[in-house]
């Protein structure tokens, strides 16, 4: 190709091959969490949203470049999970605007339609925060805006676009305290930047020469293409070590040093300022890269962890953690309701619970596993019901929802519940006898009348107040801290309840997960009565993943 | 007493001795049948009966007056010379008003006026002392019959059972029914609306359902109010207290027990209250 102008094969080739890059540094993308708990995890929302726009790609039979890259649009945003996912396709559809009814992209059409990306990213979120994925795309923006100007081809767009990407995501880090205390970058922002990279590659390499190099990837050392920020742990059997250390120069440049170490690891980060640089990788042989880095000054703050040693743990939680996708049957429409009901659930006695409760169908989905616009979209689409409410229990999948409520052609409101108990509590407003909009407002006022806390596992080591929480111990988490932790899910959840109750509380209800016995989770319950005599304690099976308990007070 | 009006009602309106003598009211008693034998329903000590209801298999039945009880009363009535305004339980949850309309067809109807209150309780007690009242004030039949059709309407009723198994036991869960499949500890607070139970809300703790019940009492206007209970003495009391220090608009203030009839379909523990707006 010239690298002046995208035609309609270049476009294909830049989102499918982006899409396959992005793939593989999913898992880099995922490890970028704030708390070190199991989660929705961006870079597998994102990597699914990405398959989508890339399946779009594909199935296009036509010849315009613009109608390519709507159908991939729309195709994103129904793939798309969790609100990163939601997020990139709103950019995706804003690139489309950028370059609707045109038959091939120049420098400028790019920059446009990343501009109106932008825009349209900023609208599907109600309240934009900064530090985020949207900062990120912003600067991205501006940035290629000044290539422009200074006269760059379509690599050069998408370079300044990495480039700016990568010193944004720094940015990050200042704008949002929480990250800077986790010591991540914004995981969103991330994946924005990897996407972009990813199109780089897929347009300089070509799309087939990436296919071709899947096999030998998965294998090979050659990892010249991964040198993209990675802060947190990802690794292969082949790089055990975990290598930190901070250089401080003898002159200003580091340069050729990425290079040297790149060849050694993997999940490399080098990060200079002046005169000191700050390295990571994983790899096999940190006497080479200590040999490498003393060529360039003096070393301090050297860490070096075999993480072999957790890898088996690890993998069983992660196993555990895996969920597939599960028919719920839907229940006939109940004549004496107006709107039907559409609850995001986890766990079989959760399910129940809601069912109990006047669902009339679950999508499945949670923490874990945030469903995609198209699943909650095709249950509002098959619902008896014309009007709808969504019960998404979750803030990442509140977006999704959103999205498909936006798409659907019938009338859908959202309640913004973030967790089971708040759904739950939204549910019990509902009242049947009433109309639609006051069934809105109710719920979503009830929302407020319920405490919720869950208790999980630590997903990596992790210090808080100065203590080390090893991989795998329980946490518990109450709005949006860590309130208790410790080897017994029984005594961190009485700690977190402690956490939460208040003078005016009097009842507590505790949901066990699918890993509990039911004489343990009997045993919370006798411990809650010991410590709460004045208080209610009712305990139910909720079964599901990753939470050991959900707990909620009032 | 110079009217030549009488009013009859029946045993849910649980009316005390005095209240009977000072208005001249005349009462008919449903029944409560136990396996070994049956009662009247009337001012019993509720703790007793439920413990009778508790030593028993099954939880007792209630009937309704037989056509013969009304047919009897009206009879030396209508011999005395009286009109009768005949003021019952809600047709929806008892067969009682049937029973008098049967009785009244077969003697001189029209001397009689049947009216359903839709109500039971403590509320149909404010009826009935209202409608005595007025033959006191020499309000005629006709008159009186019209203004009870039209209170009957104003007067509220909200209430927690402390579970559903009673209610649906006795087949008058009406609306609450949507809820018997719940997993989940659910507090119901419960409204008896057109003449049958239906659902004001539902949230999880009782004294959520108690708040709840009080959001709706009036505020801009002046209101009677009776706090009714099944066994629930101490936290009626409580309640009463909060709403004679919380709200001034109230005009007249009365604590009530339930009688059997009322326990058996309501079960233990239930709290409510009964609100009748007055016009400013």
């Amino acid at each position: 190709m010239t690298s002046a102008a995208l035609n309609l094969e270049e476009y294909r080739k830049m989102v499918v091959g982006a899409s396959y890059y992005f793939h593989r540094e999913k898992e880099a993308i995922n490890s970028l969490n704030v708390f070190p708990v199991p989660d929705g995890d961006t870079g597998s929302n994102m990597s699914m949203t990405l398959d989508a726009a890339a399946r779009g790609a594909l199935e296009y039979p036509g010849e315009s470049v613009g109608e390519l890259a709507e159908k991939v649009a729309s195709y994103a945003l129904m793939g798309a999970r969790g609100n990163s996912g939601v997020i990139l396709s709103q950019l995706l559809r804003g690139i489309s605007r950028g370059v609707v009814r045109k038959d091939e992209v120049v420098s400028n059409d790019l920059s446009k339609a990343f501009q109106y990306g932008v825009v349209y990213a900023y609208k599907a979120v109600s309240r934009p925060v900064e530090g985020t994925i949207l900062t990120v795309a912003r600067d991205i923006a501006r940035g290629t805006r000044g290539a422009v100007r200074q006269g760059a081809d379509i690599f050069g767009i998408l370079e300044t676009a990495v480039d700016r990407g990568e010193k944004s995501l720094l940015r990050t880090m200042d704008l949002l305290p929480t990250l800077k205390e986790a010591g991540v970058v914004d995981a969103g922002g991330k994946g924005l930047v990897v996407f972009l990279r990813g199109c780089l590659y897929a347009l300089q390499s070509r799309l087939e020469e990436i296919l071709n190099e899947e096999e030998s990837l998965s294998t090979s050392d050659d990892l010249a293409e991964t040198s993209n920020i990675s802060l947190e742990e990802n690794f292969d059997l082949d790089h055990p070590y975990c290598t930190e250390l901070i250089i401080k120069g003898r002159e200003d440049s580091f340069e050729g040093l990425s290079q040297k170490l790149n060849s050694l690891g993997e999940s490399l980060l080098v990060v200079d300022d002046d005169k000191l640089c700050k390295i990571h990788i994983h790899t096999g042989s940190p006497d080479l890269v200590l040999q490498e880095c003393l060529g360039y000054g003096s070393l301090h703050d050297i860490k070096i962890e075999n993480m072999l040693d957790q890898y088996k743990e690890n993998q069983e939680k992660t196993e555990s953690s895996g969920e597939g996708i599960t028919a719920i049957p839907s229940r006939h429409k109940n004549e004496a309701k107006d709107a039907g009901i559409i609850s995001v659930s986890f766990g079989e006695g959760i399910n129940e619970i809601f069912f109990g409760l006047g669902v009339d169908e679950i999508v499945y989905g949670g923490q874990t596993m945030n469903p995609k616009v198209e699943d909650l979209l095709e249950a509002i689409q098959k619902s008896f019901y014309d009007r709808l409410l969504i019960l998404p229990n979750n803030k990442n999948i509140q977006l999704v929802a959103e999205q498909a409520s936006k798409l659907a052609s019938k009338e859908v409101e959202v309640i913004k519940t973030s967790t089971i108990p708040e759904g739950i509590a939204a549910l019990l407003s509902f009242n049947s006898s009433l109309d639609y909009q006051s069934n809105v407002s109710l719920m979503q006022e009830n929302i407020k009348q319920v405490k919720s806390g869950e208790v999980t596992y630590a997903i990596r080591d992790t210090y808080l107040e100065g203590q080390r929480i090893k991989k795998g111990s329980c946490l518990g988490l109450y709005a949006g801290e860590i309130c208790s932790w410790g080897d017994d899910p029984v005594i961190t959840a009485l700690e977190l309840v402690k956490n939460m109750i208040g003078k005016e509380d009097e009842l507590v209800t505790v949901l066990y997960g699918e890993g509990i016995v039911s004489e343990k989770s009997q045993s919370l319950k006798e411990a809650l009565e010991d410590a709460f005599p004045l208080i209610e304690v009712e305990l139910k099976y909720g079964g599901q993943p990753v939470y050991y308990f959900i707990v909620s007070v009032e | 007493m110079t009217s030549n009006i009488a009013i009859v009602t029946d045993s849910t309106a649980y009316l005390p001795e005095n209240d009977l003598e000072l208005y001249g009211i005349y009462v008919i008693p449903l029944t409560v049948n136990f396996e070994d034998g049956s009662m009247e329903d009337g001012l019993v000590d509720s703790k007793e009966f439920f413990k009778r209801i508790d030593a028993s298999s099954k939880i007792p039945f209630t009937s309704q007056p037989s056509v013969g009880q009304f047919k009897e009363c009206y009879e030396k009535l209508l011999a005395e010379g009286k009109e009768i305004i005949s003021l019952h339980i809600s047709a929806e949850l008892s067969g009682t008003v049937q029973s008098a309309r049967t009785a009244a067809e077969m003697l001189d109807e029209k001397k009689i006026s049947i009216v359903d209150s839709e109500h039971f309780s403590e509320p149909l007690a404010f009826l009935v002392r209202a409608a005595a009242e007025w033959v006191h004030q020499g309000v005629s039949r006709d008159e009186i019959v019209e203004r009870l059709e039209r209170e009957k309407r104003k007067i509220q009723v909200f209430f927690t059972p402390d579970t559903l198994e009673y209610l649906r036991k006795g087949g008058r869960i009406g609306g609450a029914q949507a809820l018997l499949g719940t997993l989940l500890q659910i507090k119901p607070v419960l409204m008896i609306k057109d003449g049958y139970v239906q659902v004001l809300d539902k949230v999880r703790t009782r004294k959520k359902a108690i708040n709840r019940m009080l959001q709706e009492l009036p505020q801009d206007k002046k209101f009677k109010l009776a706090v009714v209970h099944a066994l629930a003495e101490d936290e009626a009391v409580l309640l009463k207290e909060k709403i004679a220090n919380e709200y001034p608009q109230v005009e007249e203030l009365t604590l009530t027990q339930l009688g059997p009839v009322l326990c058996i379909h309501g079960g233990p523990r239930l709290i409510g209250i009964a609100v009748w707006p007055l016009d400013s």
